[in-house]
């Protein structure tokens, strides 16, 4: 039966009430759907409600037991009922009343939202816990609260923090994420915006930069002057059809870095010349300087038959001659491998340039073939490894094998992405072979000395040269490669003295550091001694003490707005062993007495005891004499009629007793020493200073 | 509003509303507001006295420690009667003051006032002339008490006498409210009532 005896909890019958006390509901009446009805004897005449935890009084009557107790508390000590005196003490609990209520049945509280049951209210604990219409909260802690029998759905299928996992890449998130993960799914299928061929996220990107047939890419010949730009698929029709006018512009880019690199050769001479900076690492490459001007003539006589092959070139192609047997195997090899194969024209304007080039050519070349075939790289790109195979004596392979690589990994006999480094490195390898081909020309010393400052790789002189021929600054171009060492030379010496000043401030800053601490110490020691000095004059003074007030009109105008003035003195000593004291001077307002006449301004003057070094061996209270004067300052000696005062301290007044703070707050002295007319109307007044004399007299010593 | 007095005053409410007492007995309750803090109440007139046929209109505020302190109760219907005060309405009644008790509720205070009605306590006064005149001249207060419910209270029994009183104090330019204080306050006497009023 003791399970009965559960207090059944109250159900909170509604939200609206949310701001009120909980408590104050808990402690009322059971306000259940009784069935049947519960018969008036059970019912609070308080709360009118099912009495809960029933008590009977010692007048007979029942109450809830917290109804009755704050009756009594708030009200009076009387029976609500009789008005019978009752306390605490009279008030009994009336477990035959409780018994017989909670086996009373009740029917549920979730009853509006459809639950049927009827069971006594002893079970009502029992029940809502296993009652499919309880509102219970969201296990997720999503927030929601929702009936018992509704939260297995909701938790499998509509709440916002159960767990999912996304069926494209199996990651495991939270459902109300699941839709930003769809935006971001690597493995999502995604249709490709030109093609539209679907495929997963993660694939977009390097389909549209290598495969995708409809994306728009730049003529690979765009840097050097092709400004066309088509899909990908129609790429390769456009190098074919627009092959010869390809050449012409790698023509002219070959024809101009061969007149860039004679100017820089020319500019380098001078500077070897001129140039006081150590070039130890390039003057070994530089050929003598009684060779150079042989070298130069030939070298410029190189470049205008290059330029003359180039204009072949253009009035070949405006002739559209063909030379089907001069085709060589090396330029077919591109073809054998069923990629692409050099339209005829571009052949024959190789032949044109192989025969203007032809003289220089060395005769210890292994390939029969000629090097200009070379150009036909920014084409095919099989080729370059034919050119690596090669092994250009002058330019490190690198920069070729990664075109190798990048074109290895297309079908496309065209790299698919044509950098615009790529094809400079490929014009310098041209440029490079073309000078190898002439054994007296001199491009392989700068090339070389080029390589051996970091700053300037072919690829980079290369982009120089292409940039100044983009600006036409010719002059810029070849300067560049000197500013650039004498600009590594400054920059060191510059490093360098910064390096110094640098520890030197470091230094200076730790000294100035150690001179601040330094005079912070001094000038606290100068501060003690100051203080040191001051308590010894006052100590030394025996009690006789003169203090100058100055600007003592001041002071009179502030007190007649009414203001409060006061004044301290230095401390002062009554011997060197004796009390320390101070005076305080008041300047007091003119004030109305009740029956009209004024009281006028006066000076106060009074003494203060203070906590002083001697407090311990000294007797308290102080007693002795004390006199107050306000000196006469009469030029005339004869005429000086000082006001004087004299007082015995008292024992019993506070002001003589052992101060407790720095300086006793009672002082002892006179409210009235002196009118300020009386003080105006004399000579006591010189230059606006006032001097109050006091002489202590104690008998201790 | 302490949610334990707005609970209370929403089951009494239906207490007073449904019981069958409550019609025999001619006591109404009324919402004024949704928060069950303000009510109005209404009594009849007791029967064979000078109130009888009235209906007396009251106003309630419940207090928020309701039902451990009592109801503020007072008369809305003007009323002549020595707890009530004839200016304010204020009610002299023990069980609204130190009295109060938590067992009581609305239907025990206006069965209360009612009783009230039926019987004054002149020597515990809201309203000392009416008390005066409750003692020192009974019969003239039964008179005037009825006046005052036939002219407030929708009362049956006209008395031509007093209205005539209070007519010819109209005439003389007094406010009929005014003269019918002066003159239940000077027992009907006309001219001490005009004196009354402008003095």
């Amino acid at each position: 039966m003791n399970s009965c005896f559960q207090d059944p909890p109250s159900r909170d019958s509604g939200s609206n009430h949310s701001n009120s006390l909980p408590q104050l509901q808990s402690l009322d009446g059971y306000e259940y759907d009784f069935d049947p009805p519960v018969d008036s004897r059970y019912e609070c005449p308080i709360c009118l409600l099912v009495l809960r935890e029933p008590s009977q009084t010692k007048c007979g009557h029942r109450f809830c037991r917290e109804c009755i107790l704050r009756t009594l508390k708030n009200i009076s000590l009387r029976c609500p009922i009789d008005n019978e005196p009752l306390t605490e003490a009279d008030i009994y609990p009336d477990n035959y009343a409780k018994r017989e209520i909670l086996n009373c049945n009740i029917k549920c509280p979730n009853k509006d939202d459809g639950c049927e049951k009827v069971f006594p209210l002893c079970e009502l604990k029992a029940h809502l816990q296993e009652c499919q219409y309880t509102l219970v909260p969201c296990p997720n802690k999503c927030g929601s609260i929702l009936p018992q029998r509704d939260i297995e759905e909701h938790v499998g299928k509509y709440c916002g923090l159960r767990i999912v996992m996304c069926t494209c890449c199996g990651a495991s998130m939270h459902a109300q994420l699941t839709q930003k993960h769809v935006m971001i799914c690597p493995k999502v299928q995604v249709k490709c915006e030109h093609c539209h061929k679907e495929m997963n996220r993660e694939m977009i990107k390097h389909h549209l930069q290598t495969a995708c047939e409809h994306v728009t890419v730049l003529c690979p010949f765009y840097p050097l002057g092709c400004g066309s730009s088509m899909k990908r698929w129609r790429e390769n029709n456009h190098l074919m059809e627009e092959g010869p006018n390809h050449l012409r512009q790698l023509c002219g880019a070959v024809t101009y870095i061969l007149a860039q690199m004679n100017s820089h050769q020319r500019c380098v001479e001078q500077g070897d010349q001129s140039s006081d900076l150590p070039q130890r690492s390039m003057t070994g490459m530089v050929p003598e300087s009684g060779q150079r001007p042989a070298h130069l003539s030939h070298n410029s006589g190189s470049i205008s038959g290059l330029n003359q092959a180039g204009m072949r070139v253009m009035n070949d192609n405006n002739n559209r001659r063909v030379h089907p047997s001069q085709m060589s195997p090396e330029v077919q090899y591109p073809s054998s491998t069923g990629v692409v194969s050099l339209p005829e024209d571009m052949k024959s304007s190789m032949e044109n340039l192989e025969a203007a080039v032809g003289p220089h050519q060395t005769p210890s070349t292994q390939n029969h073939h000629h090097p200009l075939s070379l150009p036909s790289n920014a084409v095919g790109t099989k080729m370059v490894q034919k050119t690596e195979g090669r092994s250009l004596p002058f330019l490190g392979q690198t920069p070729y094998r990664n075109l190798a690589d990048t074109s290895s990994t297309s079908h496309l006999n065209v790299p698919v992405t044509f950098s615009v480094t790529s094809s400079i490195d490929t014009l310098a390898a041209t440029t490079a072979n073309l000078n190898l081909q002439s054994p007296s020309v001199q491009p392989q010393g700068r090339l070389q000395e080029e390589r051996m400052t970091p700053a300037s790789s072919p690829s980079q002189s290369a982009l120089a040269v292409l940039e100044s021929a983009q600006h036409s600054d010719a002059d810029a171009a070849r300067t560049i490669p000197l500013i650039f060492s004498m600009m590594e030379q400054f920059t060191a010496t510059f490093d360098q003295k910064i390096e110094a000043s640098n520890k030197e401030i470091a230094e200076l800053k730790s000294t100035v550091s150690n001179l601040k601490k330094q005079n912070t110490e001094l000038s606290q020691v100068v501060l003690d001694l100051q203080a040191l000095v001051s308590s010894s004059l006052s100590k030394i003074c025996c009690g006789k003490f003169y203090w100058t007030i100055q600007g003592f009109s001041v002071y009179k105008q502030r007190a007649l707005k009414g203001e409060m003035v006061t004044l301290h003195s230095q401390p002062f000593y009554t011997s060197t062993w004796g009390y320390k004291m101070c005076l305080r001077a008041n300047i007091t307002s003119p004030q109305k007495r009740s029956n009209g006449s004024t009281v006028q301004q006066h000076l106060s003057l009074f003494v203060h005891v203070m906590q002083g070094d001697n407090d311990a061996i000294l007797p308290w209270p102080f007693t002795g004499k004390i006199m107050l004067a306000l000196l006469d300052q009469n030029k005339e000696y004869s005429l000086q009629k000082h006001v004087q005062e004299t007082l015995e301290a008292k024992p019993n007044l506070a002001a003589f007793q052992r101060p407790l703070l720095p300086r006793n707050q009672k002082g002892f002295g006179f409210i009235e020493f002196m009118p300020v007319t009386a003080i105006e109307g004399g000579t006591y007044l010189l230059n606006d200073c006032l001097v109050v004399y006091a002489q202590v007299y104690s008998h201790a010593g | 509003m302490a949610n334990i007095a707005e609970q209370r005053i929403k089951r009494e409410f239906k207490e007073v509303v449904r019981s069958d007492e409550v019609a025999a007995c001619n006591i109404k309750v009324e919402l004024v507001n949704d928060n069950f803090t303000e009510l109005r109440g209404e009594i009849g007139g007791p029967p064979d006295t000078a109130y009888e046929g009235g209906k007396f209109k009251l106003e309630i505020n419940i207090p928020e420690t309701y039902p451990f302190n009592p109801p503020q109760v007072k008369f809305v219907t003007k009323i002549w009667h020595p707890n009530i005060s004839s200016v304010t309405g204020a009610i002299c009644l023990d069980i609204l003051k130190d009295q109060w008790a938590a067992a009581m509720t609305l239907r025990t205070v206006l069965l209360s006032l009612q009783a009230l009605l039926a019987a004054a306590e002149p020597d515990d006064p809201q309203d000392a002339v009416v008390a005066q005149q409750y003692k020192e001249n009974n019969a003239i207060f039964q008179r005037t008490a009825r006046h005052w419910t036939t002219a407030y209270a929708g009362g049956p029994n006209t008395d031509t006498e007093l209205e005539e009183k209070i007519t010819s104090m109209k005439n003389m330019g007094f406010d009929e409210h005014k003269a019918r204080v002066a003159l239940s306050t000077k027992d009907w006497d006309v001219t001490r009532a005009a004196e009354y009023l402008i003095s």
